[in-house]
């Protein structure tokens, strides 16, 4: 049988004539079997004839592979005296020829294995010299095999090639040193420039795309895990919106033309790539270099009414679906996962949804999955590692207590995590809400008192629940959890301040003095848009501007409405999809 | 483990051209590499420092000096403590006296930082030749980096189509 890679097809070649079609093979030995082969750039079929009490060594030649036609090209006679070694032998196995340079004589190279005693193995390369037909053993060593061997172990010996040609595909140009000056300027430039710089040259394209540098890059930008925001804003662009520096924004008067008018839900990164949903679509976005690519979800099924209870409005939830974003390493391609709501009944406690996962390298089609057993509330999905993490909808369904739904992507399975003990008792009490995050790579439930202004955060480490934070926001103004969600997005590793988000505001939560440093509000945006306003001042160098001060009654509106800017969570990255390529991704 | 005594171990450091430079072991473990070397116990005698000439190799070793921590009064090496902000400020007016050099030692700078391991040095070169690049034309780059453009129109078009997100 031959395989074209050229034409990738498998086809049949005829037999030699020597095999009776439809007879058993005489032995399965090993020694007794033939064996293919390259010989001098044709296919070689070897036919022991010792087992078989012929003391010969037959070599048959394709001649052609369309018409099959087999040739007996050498009978090598291993009848003389020199050939005693190779009768003996367990393992025979002619491995190629070869001609010297001085003579144009063409030599058959042997070698062979042979069980001396106990843990002793000879091994030995013959050559044969198809015109005098004469025998030489050039080469005979004892091996010791340590492991028993139930079987002969067969020779070690092999044709080898000098060449230059490398086992991967290395570049000479990528290792000299030039190219790793380049490379480590190209490691400190940011992700947008570093895409552009593909444009100088074919060696810089060729760096820039490698995967090995995609990898080198992430690591080099997000070492310091210090969390890093950037706005969504409108944009006249084909996406519809793009995202602009903290700073830049605060820095810069914004206009009415960069207000959102649709509302959008970013997640946070998830290896490079953030997904930022509508309530019909889901964008696969780099915010720094501008890589885009847009998934429409698979919406609510029109033959069914849609039997909604209105929804639940805040800063963290767009339509009727709950989206995240997930990493499959294997194939190393994001994958979205969507759970649709059809029904949600609170009375009756009956509830309708589809599942649905989008392989994002991949064009085709989304592929429905099974319904997670629990149905999952409306806020985000944490990813950890793998998994993705939903709070379970208490009001929904059988089951009147928190649990955490995780999906698995490598298994394709949902399952349930318990919540923390101390969560079942607030459940029916002070309408409490409870989510995950994933804080410091950790798995956290949260669970949010509006009556005493508190958020407990409990992680899950080494499969036990244990306190990791309790968020006091009495004392922060626009952050309260009366008016808002507030989700804690990151810890800043430096002094371990907390940024939450309430997607009107943005902030460092300081555990200890139990106050925030402001670094975004929506507020200094709508004043400063109103054109009877002057821009508050925001020239600090870091441009965190504190407002500690500010009235809370300016904040008490639900975030029903859209929000003209929704703060995001990114990591600097170079990971993208092309369109013909395979993906390059980060590791 | 090179036992660690209260007085200054010196260590010696050789260039391929064949000069010898005495520095402390302090100073030379400022590079990631030597430090693995001397805590692997390799480095007895001298260390020959491959591909780096004496010219540039003196300049780390000057950098080196500058760079780690001030030994204080015992002559202990100082622990990790964050150094006051005018030693800081006062390092970086040096930095910058320091990378004022030609393109050619830059780039011979940051290829010795990457082999030694020289965090500082190394973010202090690459960085200056980006912000010398960072807001030139394509064609500035080439021509600063002495690199040619190599592509065909149509290769250029397909990477451009490729890569159009970038542009927006």
């Amino acid at each position: 049988m031959s395989f074209s890679v050229a034409e990738e097809t498998f086809t049949c070649i005829r037999s030699p004539p020597f095999w009776v079609p439809g007879a058993p093979p005489a032995s399965w030995l090993a020694s007794s079997g033939e064996q293919l082969m390259e010989m001098d750039e044709q296919l070689c079929l070897v036919r022991n004839r010792i087992p078989h009490g012929s003391n010969t060594l037959e070599i048959w030649k394709l001649l052609d592979y369309s018409s099959g036609d087999w040739l007996l090209n050498h009978r090598i006679n291993l009848s003389g005296h020199l050939a005693r070694d190779l009768r003996q032998s367990q393992i025979l196995r002619v491995i190629g020829s070869f001609r010297s340079y001085r003579s144009t004589r063409k030599k058959i190279i042997i070698t062979t294995s042979m069980h001396k005693i106990f843990n002793k193995y000879q091994k030995m390369v013959h050559t044969y010299d198809p015109r005098s037909e004469a025998l030489e053993t050039i080469l005979s060593i004892t091996e010791t095999h340590s492991i028993p061997q139930y079987a002969c172990p067969s020779s070690r010996f092999g044709f080898i090639q000098e060449t230059l040609a490398p086992v991967h595909r290395t570049d000479e140009a990528l290792s000299s040193d030039l190219a790793k000056v380049t490379r480590e300027i190209l490691l400190r430039l940011p992700a947008k420039s570093a895409i552009l710089s593909k444009f100088v040259c074919k060696q810089w394209f060729r760096l820039i795309e490698s995967e090995n540098f995609i990898r080198s890059y992430f690591q080099h930008k997000n070492m310091d895990k210090r969390p890093k925001v950037m706005l969504v804003v409108k944009s006249t662009g084909q996406l519809g919106f793009s995202f602009t520096p903290l700073n830049k924004c605060l820095q810069e008067a914004p206009s009415h033309s960069t207000l959102l008018d649709t509302k959008v839900v970013c997640s946070k990164p998830c290896h490079g790539l953030n997904l930022v949903s509508t309530e019909t679509k889901d964008y696969l976005c780099n915010p720094c270099t501008g890589f885009h690519r847009v998934y429409r979800n698979l919406g609510p099924n029109l033959h069914l009414p849609s039997r909604m209870p209105k929804a639940e409005e805040h800063a963290f939830t767009v339509g009727n679906k709950n989206v995240g974003l997930t990493f499959s390493p294997s194939t190393r391609q994001h994958v979205i996962v969507e759970i649709f709501y059809h029904r949600k009944d609170f009375k009756s406690r009956q509830y309708d949804m589809t599942c649905a996962l989008y392989w994002c390298n991949s064009w085709s089609a989304a592929q429905q999955i099974s319904v997670p057993p629990l149905p999952v509330n409306d806020m985000p999905p944490a990813y950890v590692e793998g998994v993705l993490y939903w709070m379970s909808e208490p009001r929904l369904g059988q089951c009147c207590e928190w649990t955490i739904v995780s999906f698995n992507l490598a298994k394709r399975t949902f399952d349930v995590v318990p919540c923390p003990s101390w969560f079942a008792r607030w459940n029916s009490r002070n309408r409490c809400r409870a989510f995950v995050v994933e804080l410091e790579g950790v798995l956290c439930a949260v669970l949010a008192d509006p009556v005493a202004d508190k958020l407990d955060v409990w992680k899950l480490e080494h499969g036990q629940w244990g306190r990791a934070y309790t968020i006091n926001l009495e004392a922060c103004p626009g952050y309260s959890l009366k008016t808002s969600v507030v989700m804690p997005l990151a810890v800043d590793p430096d002094h371990g301040r907390i940024l939450l988000n309430t997607g009107r505001k943005i902030g460092l939560y300081d555990p200890v003095e139990q106050t925030i440093l402001n670094l975004h509000s929506l507020d200094q945006v709508q004043a400063a848009s109103s054109p009877h306003l002057e821009m508050p001042s925001t020239s600090s160098r870091n441009s965190l501007t504190c407002s500690k001060e500010e009235s809370a009654a300016e904040m008490n509106r639900m975030d029903s409405e859209i929000i003209p800017f929704v703060p995001m969570l990114y990591e600097e990255s170079l990971a993208c999809y092309s369109s013909v390529r395979k993906a390059k991704m980060l590791w | 483990m090179a036992t660690r005594e209260a007085g200054k171990k010196m260590i010696m450091l050789k260039s391929p051209d064949g000069m010898e430079f005495e520095v402390e072991e302090a100073v030379a473990m400022e590079s990631q590499t030597i430090r693995k070397m001397i805590e692997d116990d390799c480095a007895d005698t001298a260390i020959l420092i491959p591909n780096i000439n004496s010219k540039i190799l003196s300049r780390v070793i000057e950098y080196c000096n500058k760079h780690v921590p001030t030994t204080g009064a015992t002559g202990a090496a100082a622990s990790d403590t964050v150094a006051p902000a005018a030693l800081a400020e006062d390092l970086k007016i040096w930095d910058a006296e320091f990378i004022k050099v030609n393109r050619a030692t830059r780039f011979d700078l940051i290829q010795a930082a990457s082999y030694l391991n020289i965090k500082g040095l190394l973010d202090l070169t690459s960085q200056t030749t980006i912000d010398t690049i960072s807001d030139n034309s394509l064609e500035e780059i080439r021509s600063f980096l002495s690199t040619k453009n190599d592509y065909l129109p149509e290769e250029e078009q397909t990477i451009r189509r490729e890569n159009q997100w970038a542009f927006q």
